[in-house]
C-alpha cells in the first residue's frame, strides 16, 4: 500500500528541512544529536530521570487533519495541515538560556522553517502547494513556561498545503 | 447516490462541429452552474375568477456558471468568444447525453458575461455566463436523452 498523502507531504517536508538546514551557516550535527523526523508522538523529556532526555536541536514534523472540497466537476482540492515543532534544550552549564541564544532559535524557525514553507511558490512535492486561502502560522513562537522551567525553547508552526486530486484521491501528474 | 441525481455529474459540452452534425466535447473543468428557467408572462386575468392568470411570451434560458481557468482549447474557445463576440453551440445536461432521461438545453450563444477572480489567494475561475443569441445554424432547444442519445426538441 503507497504511503498516504499527508505522510508523503510530511516526508517532503522534512526533506526540505533537511536541506535548508545544511545549507545554512550553522548546519545540522547529527552527533550533537540535532534532527528532523517525521513523528506522532515523540517522547519529549527533559529531566535525565525519564529518559530519553531530549538532545540537540529536534525539528518534529507531525501530519495533521486533511480534508477534501469539490474544485470542479472532476477534481477536488484537497487540503493537508503540517504541523512542526521545533525543540531544544539549553544544557550549558550556566544560568540562563542566553537572549541570544533564544534569538539564533526563533531565527532559525522563521528563516529556514517558515519563510520556505509560507512561500506560495514552493512546490512542496508532486503538484502540492501552499494552501491558496489558509495561511501558515507560528502558533507558539516559544513557550515562556518551558523556558523558564526546563530552559527549553519551544515553537510550534502550522502549514496548510493543498493538492489537486481527482474525485477519487488519485493525482493526475 | 441512488434515486438523486448528483449537480457533480451534471456535463457541460461545447460543440466543435456544426450544429447539424454536432461533436459534443465535454468541459470538464467546471464547477458551480445553473441553467435559468423561467418565463416572462402576459397578464391573463379576467374577471372570472380572483386568480392571477398568464400566458407566457419569452423564456431566459441563460447557463451561467465557473470554469477554471485552463489553457486548453475549449475553454480558449469560451474565453475567446467573449472578447470576439463569437457564436459558440453548448450544451448543458443534467447527466451524460449517453444516460436516458437526462434533459437540458442546447443553443448558439454569445459570452454575455465573463468576470475573473484575480485575487491572492484564488484559483483563477471563471464566472461565465451564455446567452442564447440568434444563429443561422439553427435554434435554440431543449434536450432530452431518448434511447442514450440527445433529441433536440424546439421551444
Amino acid at each position: 500500500m503507497p504511503l498516504a498523502r499527508i505522510l508523503q507531504a510530511c516526508d517532503a517536508a522534512v526533506g526540505l528541512i533537511v536541506a535548508n538546514w545544511n545549507k545554512s551557516a550553522t548546519p545540522m550535527d547529527t552527533e550533537e544529536g540535532d534532527g528532523v523526523t517525521r513523528v506522532y508522538a515523540p517522547p519529549i523529556s527533559f529531566t535525565p530521570d525519564s529518559p530519553p532526555q531530549i538532545a540537540g536541536r529536534q525539528v518534529f514534523v507531525f501530519p495533521g487533519p486533511y480534508d477534501a472540497a469539490n474544485f470542479t466537476r472532476v477534481d477536488q482540492l484537497r487540503d493537508y495541515k503540517i504541523r512542526v515543532l521545533v525543540v531544544e534544550q539549553y544544557t550549558a552549564d550556566t544560568d540562563g538560556p542566553p537572549t541570544a541564544w533564544i534569538d539564533d532559535r526563533v531565527s532559525f524557525c522563521e528563516q529556514l522553517i517558515f519563510n520556505p514553507f509560507a512561500n506560495s511558490e514552493l512546490v512542496l512535492f508532486d503538484q502540492c502547494f501552499p494552501a491558496l486561502e489558509d495561511q501558515a502560522t507560528v502558533d507558539v513562537l516559544y513557550d515562556a513556561k518551558q523556558l523558564l522551567e526546563n530552559k527549553a525553547f519551544w515553537c510550534e508552526m502550522s502549514f496548510p498545503f493543498q493538492e489537486d486530486t481527482l474525485q477519487d484521491g488519485s493525482v493526475s501528474l | 447516490m441512488s434515486g438523486v441525481q448528483l449537480g457533480r455529474n451534471s456535463v457541460f459540452y461545447l460543440n466543435t462541429g456544426s450544429y447539424a452534425s454536432p461533436t459534443w466535447s465535454v468541459m470538464a473543468n467546471i464547477s458551480d452552474m445553473t441553467v435559468a428557467g423561467e418565463w416572462d408572462g402576459a397578464d391573463s386575468s379576467t374577471r372570472e375568477s380572483v386568480v392571477k392568470m398568464e400566458v407566457p411570451t419569452m423564456v431566459d434560458l441563460a447557463v451561467s456558471g465557473k470554469m477554471k481557468f485552463i489553457t486548453d482549447s475549449n475553454t480558449t474557445t469560451v474565453v475567446q468568444a467573449f472578447f470576439t463576440r463569437a457564436v459558440i453551440d453548448i450544451m448543458a445536461l443534467n447527466g451524460p447525453q449517453t444516460t436516458t432521461g437526462n434533459i437540458g438545453v442546447r443553443y448558439p450563444c454569445v459570452v454575455k458575461s465573463r468576470n475573473e477572480d484575480q485575487g491572492l489567494s484564488v484559483a483563477v475561475f471563471e464566472d461565465v455566463k451564455f446567452q442564447p443569441t440568434p444563429s443561422a445554424s439553427g435554434p435554440p432547444c431543449w434536450v432530452q436523452v431518448v434511447a442514450g442519445a440527445p433529441v433536440f426538441y424546439s421551444i
